[in-house]
C-alpha cells in the first residue's frame, strides 16, 4: 500500500514543492511592501484584534506598572518620537511592563511596552528616546503585520513540505514528525518577533529611524550606542549560550553599537542637547523602587543591589532608599554584589546551568550557602543588609518594611530572639498589613520552636 | 522507521501520564489537611494550531479561565473542601493594585518552581516542593488552608491541520492538559499535584473539563459526596 502512495507521489512531490517555493515567494513579495502602500488585510485585522486582548491580558494579568507620573513622563518622551499624522488602526499607548529582564516591545496597534528591567538600566532621557524611537518605527513601519504574513506563508510551507514528506516517505518519517511538532507547538512566531526582536534588516531600519527622531528631537543619537554599552554590561552572569530579547544579544548588540556610531556621527542636532540625566533618574524613581523586587523574585539580586545602590545615591536620607538596599542584599544570599572571575568561566556557567536545569531557584540558593565561598559572602552580605535596615530604621523608626526584613536577615541568619522581637514589632507596626498572617505565623513557630528547645534543655540538665 | 509502533508508544505513554496524581507525605497521611482552599486566577493557554499559523485563542482561554474556579470548587466541594470565592475575584484584584501584584508575582515564582515539579513530579511525595511563606499574603486572616494553582495548555488543531499532520505520519490532536497544584497557604509547601486531560476543544465542552478536574483530584484526600 505505502509503495503504491510511492509510485503516485512523484507528480504530487514535485506540484507541492513548487506550491511551497510559490507560498514562499509571496511571503518575500509581501514583506517588501512600504508603509505608505500598506493596506490592511482580513489577516491583518486578525492580528490587531489579538494583539488588542494582549493590551486588556497584560493589564488583568497585573503585568502592567500603573503608575501616572512615570506613564505621562514616557507618553511626553513618546509623543516627540511618533509622526504628527495619525496612523490607520494605531492608537498609541507608552506602557511599563513589571519585567526584570531588560527589554521593550511594540505591539502593531501602537501600545509600547518598556520593560522595568530595562528602565532602569538608563541612565538619561535621550536613551529612553533612544529605545521609544526603535519601538515606535515597528509600528510605524508596520513590522509586525508584515512578519505575520510571511510567517503564514512560512508555516504553510512548512505544513506542506511535511505533508509532502510523509507522502513521499523520503522528507518526513521521523525527522519530519519532530519538525512539524516542534513548530506547531511553539508560540506564534510573530508574537515571539515582536517581543524578542525581528530580521536584523527590520531592527536596523528601527535603529535608522530611532536615530533619525532623536536628532530631530535634539537628542544626541550617540546616545543609542551608550544604551547598548549600558546593556552590554549588566549586573548578572550570562548563562544563557544565545541571549534571548532585543537589548540582551551581545554578538548582534556589537554589530549595532558599530553603525549606530557610524550613523550617529552623520546626524547633527538642530539645538542644544537634550540628555537630562538627573530628570531622568527622578521620574524613574517609583520604576527603581519597584523594580528591587521584580529582580529579587527572578533571582537577579545583583541587579537588585546595583538599582538599590543607585536609589540609595540618589537619595541618601531616604529610609525607603535604604530598606532597599537592605532587601537587596539579603537576596544576594551566598553571592557576592560582582561576579567573581571565576564565576563567568565557561566550565562555571555550565555547571551553573546544570544546577538550575535540576534545581528550583530557592533550592540553587540554598545550595549556593553551603560552599565555603558562599558562606563568606553570606556573612558579608548579612553585615551590610543590617547595615542598610538599621540606616532605614534610624531615618524612620515607624519604617515597618525595615522592621520586617531586618527581621527575616536575623530568622535567616538564626537569630531567634533577635527575629522574634522584629516580627512582634512589625505586627504592632503594621497590624493589617497583606502579610500580617504570615508574620504571626512565622513569630507563632519562633516561639513554639524556642519553647520546645527550653523544655528540651530542662530534660536535659 | 515504522511510524505505527512509535504512535503506539505515544498513546501507551499519554494514557499512563495523562491522569496522575502526586500527594505530600503529610497529606497522604492525614497530618495535613484541606478543608478551606483559596482559587488562584488559573492560566490557560489554548492554542490553535493550522496550517497557515498558530496562534493562541486569547479569547477562548480566558473563557476557560473563568469558567474553571467555579467547577473546581464544586470538585473541592464534593470532597468537603469549601472554597473561598470572594479573595481573589477580577472586581477585587481590579480595585487594589498591591493584591493584583501580589497575585503576579507569585504566579511568577509558581512558574519558577513549575518545571521543576513537571520533571520530577514524584518529589512531591518527598515533600521537596515549596513556594515559600510568601504564598500566606493571599490568605488574608490566615482562614484558608490551601492555595490551588491551576495550568491548562491546549492545542485545538484545524481540519486542515489533522488532513496535513496524518499525511506527513506526525501527530496532531485537540486536547488539553490541565496541571492542578495544591499549595500549604501557610508555608507554601506543595501538597498535591493532579494532571488531567481533556481531548477536544475544551471552551466547546465545559462537562468535559468538569470530568477531567474530577479525575485529576481523584487521590485527594475528602470522601466525595455521593
Amino acid at each position: 500500500m505505502r509503495v503504491d502512495v510511492l509510485n503516485v507521489s512523484g507528480h504530487l512531490r514535485a506540484a507541492i514543492c513548487i506550491m511551497a517555493v510559490l507560498a514562499l515567494s509571496t511571503g518575500l513579495a509581501q514583506a517588501a511592501e512600504t508603509p505608505e502602500t500598506f493596506k490592511f488585510s482580513k489577516v491583518d485585522l486578525e492580528l490587531l484584534d489579538k494583539v488588542n486582548q494582549v493590551d486588556r491580558e497584560f493589564d488583568r494579568k497585573g503585568l502592567v506598572f500603573n503608575d501616572p507620573d512615570t506613564t505621562a513622563y514616557i507618553e511626553e518622551i513618546g509623543k516627540k518620537m511618533i509622526p504628527e499624522a495619525p496612523l490607520e488602526n494605531v492608537k498609541w499607548r507608552f506602557r511599563v511592563l513589571r519585567d526584570a529582564e531588560p527589554n521593550a516591545f511594540a505591539l502593531p496597534n501602537g501600545s509600547i511596552y518598556i520593560h522595568t528591567g530595562l528602565l532602569v538600566m538608563l541612565r538619561n532621557e535621550a536613551q529612553l528616546a533612544a529605545i521609544v524611537g526603535h519601538e515606535v518605527t515597528h509600528v510605524i513601519n508596520r513590522h509586525g503585520y508584515l512578519e505575520n504574513r510571511s510567517y503564514r506563508k512560512k508555516m504553510t510551507t512548512i505544513n506542506i513540505l511535511s505533508a509532502a514528506g510523509g507522502v513521499a516517505g523520503g522528507f518526513g518519517g521521523i525527522a519530519g514528525a519532530a519538525a512539524s511538532g516542534v513548530l506547531g507547538t511553539l508560540v506564534p512566531g510573530v508574537m515571539v518577533a515582536t517581543i524578542y526582536g525581528y530580521s536584523r534588516e527590520l531592527e536596523r531600519e528601527a535603529d535608522a529611524y530611532g536615530l533619525r527622531a532623536m536628532a530631530r528631537n535634539n537628542y544626541p543619537p550617540i546616545q543609542m550606542a551608550a544604551t547598548f554599552e549600558l546593556l552590554k554590561a549588566g549586573y548578572e552572569v550570562q548563562l544563557e549560550k544565545e541571549a534571548r530579547g532585543l537589548y540582551i544579544d551581545h554578538p548582534r548588540l556589537d554589530e549595532r553599537i558599530r553603525y549606530v556610531n557610524e550613523i550617529a556621527d552623520t546626524l547633527p542636532l538642530a539645538g542644544p542637547a537634550i540628555v537630562r540625566p538627573s530628570e531622568y533618574t527622578k521620574e524613574m524613581e517609583q520604576v527603581l523602587r519597584h523594580d528591587v523586587s521584580l529582580e529579587i523574585l527572578t533571582g537577579r539580586a545583583r541587579t537588585a543591589v546595583a538599582v538599590a545602590t543607585r536609589l540609595r545615591d540618589m537619595n541618601p536620607e531616604n529610609s525607603e532608599h535604604a530598606f532597599l538596599l537592605g532587601e537587596a542584599y539579603r537576596a544576594l544570599g551566598g553571592r557576592t554584589p560582582v561576579p567573581r572571575p571565576e564565576e563567568i568561566t565557561d566550565s562555571a556557567k555550565n555547571a551553573t546551568r546544570k544546577q538550575l536545569s535540576k534545581m528550583t531557584l530557592q533550592e540553587y540558593e540554598a545550595s549556593l550557602r553551603t560552599t565555603p565561598e558562599g558562606k563568606a559572602a553570606w556573612s558579608a552580605n548579612v553585615k551590610t543588609a543590617e547595615e542598610a535596615y538599621n540606616r532605614a530604621l534610624s531615618l524612620d523608626p515607624q519604617n515597618a518594611r525595615a522592621v520586617r526584613g531586618l527581621a527575616f536577615l536575623h530568622d535567616e541568619d538564626g537569630r531567634a530572639s533577635e527575629a522574634l522581637e522584629g516580627y512582634r514589632k512589625y505586627l504592632q507596626l503594621s497590624p493589617t498589613a497583606l502579610d500580617a498572617y504570615r508574620i504571626k505565623k512565622r513569630a507563632d513557630d519562633l516561639e513554639k520552636a524556642s519553647a520546645a528547645s527550653a523544655v528540651g534543655s530542662t530534660n536535659h540538665n | 522507521m515504522p511510524r505505527k509502533p512509535i504512535t503506539a508508544i505515544l498513546v501507551l505513554f499519554l494514557a499512563t501520564t495523562a491522569w496522575a496524581q502526586f500527594e505530600h507525605p503529610d497529606l497522604k497521611s492525614g497530618k495535613a489537611a484541606v478543608k478551606n482552599a483559596v482559587i488562584v486566577p488559573p492560566t490557560v493557554r489554548i492554542m490553535k494550531s493550522g496550517v497557515k499559523s498558530n496562534e493562541e485563542l486569547i479569547e477562548e482561554s480566558r473563557q476557560i479561565e473563568n469558567a474553571l474556579p467555579p467547577l473546581i470548587a464544586d470538585v473541592l466541594q464534593e470532597r468537603q473542601c469549601t472554597v473561598n470565592d470572594k479573595v481573589l475575584t477580577a472586581d477585587a484584584l481590579e480595585k487594589d493594585a498591591e493584591l493584583k501584584y501580589a497575585v503576579a508575582d507569585l504566579q511568577k515564582r509558581f512558574d519558577e518552581v513549575f518545571p521543576q515539579m513537571q520533571r520530577k513530579p514524584k518529589d512531591i511525595r518527598k515533600g521537596r516542593f515549596t513556594m515559600g511563606d510568601e504564598v500566606a499574603k493571599l490568605n488574608p486572616g490566615g482562614s484558608a488552608d490551601a492555595l490551588v494553582f491551576v495550568r491548562g495548555f491546549g492545542s485545538v488543531s484545524t481540519g486542515g491541520k489533522l488532513f496535513l499532520s496524518a499525511m506527513a505520519g506526525a501527530a496532531a490532536y485537540s486536547g488539553t492538559v490541565y496541571h492542578i497544584v495544591v499549595v500549604d497557604a501557610r508555608n507554601g509547601a506543595v501538597l498535591y499535584y493532579g494532571i488531567a486531560f481533556q481531548g477536544g476543544n475544551p471552551a466547546k465542552n465545559p462537562a468535559g473539563s468538569r470530568k477531567s478536574i474530577e479525575k485529576s483530584f481523584k487521590n485527594f484526600p475528602g470522601k466525595v459526596k455521593s
